[in-house]
């Protein structure tokens, strides 16, 4: 199978479910309006949490999306055929889980400037904040799809999935964390920087494996 | 050559259950022993007669349950992240009972590390709980565990239960040294590891060797419980085969039909 | 021995209630989960026992086939 072809396919799958793209980005927004209404800090003091809000709402944007990476091509048959056709299941896979980290992630770095807005980090810090979600979330979408493959097959795979990713996604959470409220304190956040992208070239290389291993158990082949 | 050959005969027996089952019967007996030595002797002179901390007092005491606690807590992960491996590459049933009986044994000594550590906080760092490396690493350990079992309990079909859990073990294992290696960067307020490997420990000799004890005796104690929750599991699973039915009725002579 | 009396060991300076929470705690995990499984073979034993009682008087009964799965094999490693 050509990966072109299979790229197209799934960019086509994720424009024209646009729901399922746009969901996710809606709940970050949501949660990070609810963290501004809901904290009573002065702007000054909501820039020494932002950085960790930013990332555990990042995270659990992560879980929502992911929820969905592989559930609409499960009901409908179209992953085990996938799986059983593809020359190479796992580029099949990665594939998929780069699309969704464009619907996500990617997306996520693209808004990071209204993200830092809305959560009182300074102007200073978007450059770098976009830089760290972009060495971050690829971490986070190839660990992440080993959980969505492990809880593909259950109705109410959910909360399952957020059990399961949750304690791999943590690395992420530290040094993405820490690495924003060093930018905001005016401190180079470059270690930190270099870590999430160190995590996200292993999440790069045991994620797709461990992925296929999970989709071939859940379609039980 | 020979050795070889007996070695993978041994590996191949390995994975009965039933040859398990009978050969597994004396390390049960044997770790039960040694763990009640060990952890007789380990509880009762780090109570009464090591002696106490300068800083902390008394309450250094708690130190040799809840080292111990983690520690084993944390081997027996790595366990089942190997059975988990041993699992998917050579396909044995045993494997997968290794990883049931490891979960809740696991959880059990995860919870009492947590808890032991939170009391041991109270009177010397002034908090039941702190968010620092440690703990939190400890914690996350947990939560590999429960996910774990949770798996376990919304998968029905045994195949693809066993090897889901062998799947996520494997990865959990894997994410552990990334995980404490991150936390520990992160801000902590727990000590220094006191006994590594290679350094020399900073405790003197009358407080480290009874931690040594309690260690050896909480391992015996886990490979204790452990093994005899899988000779358990092995006869839940056997249940309607010959050999268990002339195990539990060994004064029975009648054989089959007829 | 650390401690001068009984009572200053029961007391352990101060810190009674944390280390007996956290030795009892312990001792009680250890105990309680071997009375525990120690109980549960033995109920498993007894419902085994049962079973194979019963179907011990099947199967002299009449001439139904055995049901056993696999049992004649001596080792083998059990595949999944």
């Amino acid at each position: 199978m050509n990966i072109t072809v299979l790229f197209l396919r799934e960019w086509r799958v994720l424009i024209r479910n646009r729901a399922a793209m746009i969901n996710p980005i809606v709940f970050m927004f949501l949660a990070v309006m609810l963290f501004a209404v809901g904290s009573p800090l002065q702007d000054n003091t909501r820039a020494l949490y932002g950085g960790a809000v930013l990332w555990l709402i990042v995270l659990l944007t992560n879980m929502l999306s992911l929820d969905s990476l592989f559930r609409r091509d499960f009901d409908n048959g179209t992953l085990e055929q996938m799986m059983v056709t593809a020359d190479v299941p796992l580029l099949a896979v990665l594939v998929k889980i780069i699309v969704q980290w464009l619907g996500t992630g990617f997306l996520m770095v693209l808004l990071s400037p209204l993200l830092c807005l809305f959560l009182g980090l300074p102007g200073t810090a978007i450059a770098k904040t976009a830089l760290l979600l972009l060495a971050g979330t690829p971490a986070l979408s190839l660990l992440g799809a080993v959980g969505a493959a492990m809880t593909v097959g259950f109705a109410r795979g959910g909360v399952l999935l957020g059990l399961l990713v949750l304690p791999l996604f943590l690395p992420v959470l530290v040094f993405g964390a820490s690495a924003v409220s060093s930018e905001v304190a005016g401190i180079s956040a470059n270690a930190q920087l270099y870590w999430l992208a160190f995590m996200s070239m292993v999440a790069l290389l045991i994620g797709p494996f461990a992925t296929t291993a999970g989709l071939k158990i859940s379609l039980q082949l | 050559m020979a050795l070889k050959q007996t070695l993978k005969e041994l590996w191949h027996k390995l994975g009965s259950p039933r040859w398990f089952y009978q050969i597994s019967g004396p390390w049960v007996t044997g770790f039960g022993v040694l763990a009640v030595l060990l952890l007789g002797v380990g509880i009762i002179w780090g109570l009464a007669f090591a002696p106490p901390d300068y800083q902390q007092g008394n309450s250094f005491r708690i130190m040799y349950v809840h080292v111990p606690a983690a520690m084993v807590a944390q081997s027996v992960y790595i366990s089942m992240g190997i059975a988990g491996l041993v699992l998917f590459v050579w396909r044995m049933k045993v494997a997968d009972i290794a990883i049931a009986a490891c979960l809740p044994f696991g959880i059990m000594l995860t919870s009492l590390a947590l808890f032991s550590g939170g009391v041991w906080g109270r009177p010397t760092w002034g908090t039941w709980w702190e968010w620092d490396g440690r703990t939190v690493s400890t914690l996350v350990l947990l939560f590999l565990y429960i996910g774990i079992f949770a798996l376990r309990e919304a998968i029905l079909d045994s195949q693809m239960r066993a090897r889901a859990s062998a799947l996520v073990a494997m990865v959990g294992t894997i994410n552990i040294p990334i995980i404490k290696y991150s936390v520990e960067w992160w801000n902590t307020l727990h000590q220094p590891a006191s006994i590594t490997l290679t350094a020399k420990p900073t405790m003197p000799a009358e407080m480290w060797l009874p931690l040594l004890v309690m260690v050896l005796g909480m391992y015996c104690f886990a490979g204790h419980n452990i093994i005899t929750r899988m000779r358990l599991e092995i006869l839940r699973r056997e249940s309607g085969t010959r050999w268990v039915r002339d195990l539990v009725l060994p004064e029975s002579t009648l054989k089959g039909s007829g | 021995m650390q401690f001068d009396s009984f009572t200053d060991f029961i007391a352990m300076g101060g810190h009674a209630l944390y280390v007996w929470l956290a030795y009892g705690a312990t001792v009680l995990i250890m105990i309680g989960s071997t009375v525990a499984l120690l109980l549960a073979k033995k109920r498993q034993i007894s419902q085994l026992r049962w079973s194979a009682q019963a179907h011990n008087d099947g199967t002299h009964r009449t001439n139904r086939a055995d049901m056993e799965t696999g049992a004649d094999v001596e080792y083998g490693a059990e595949k999944l």
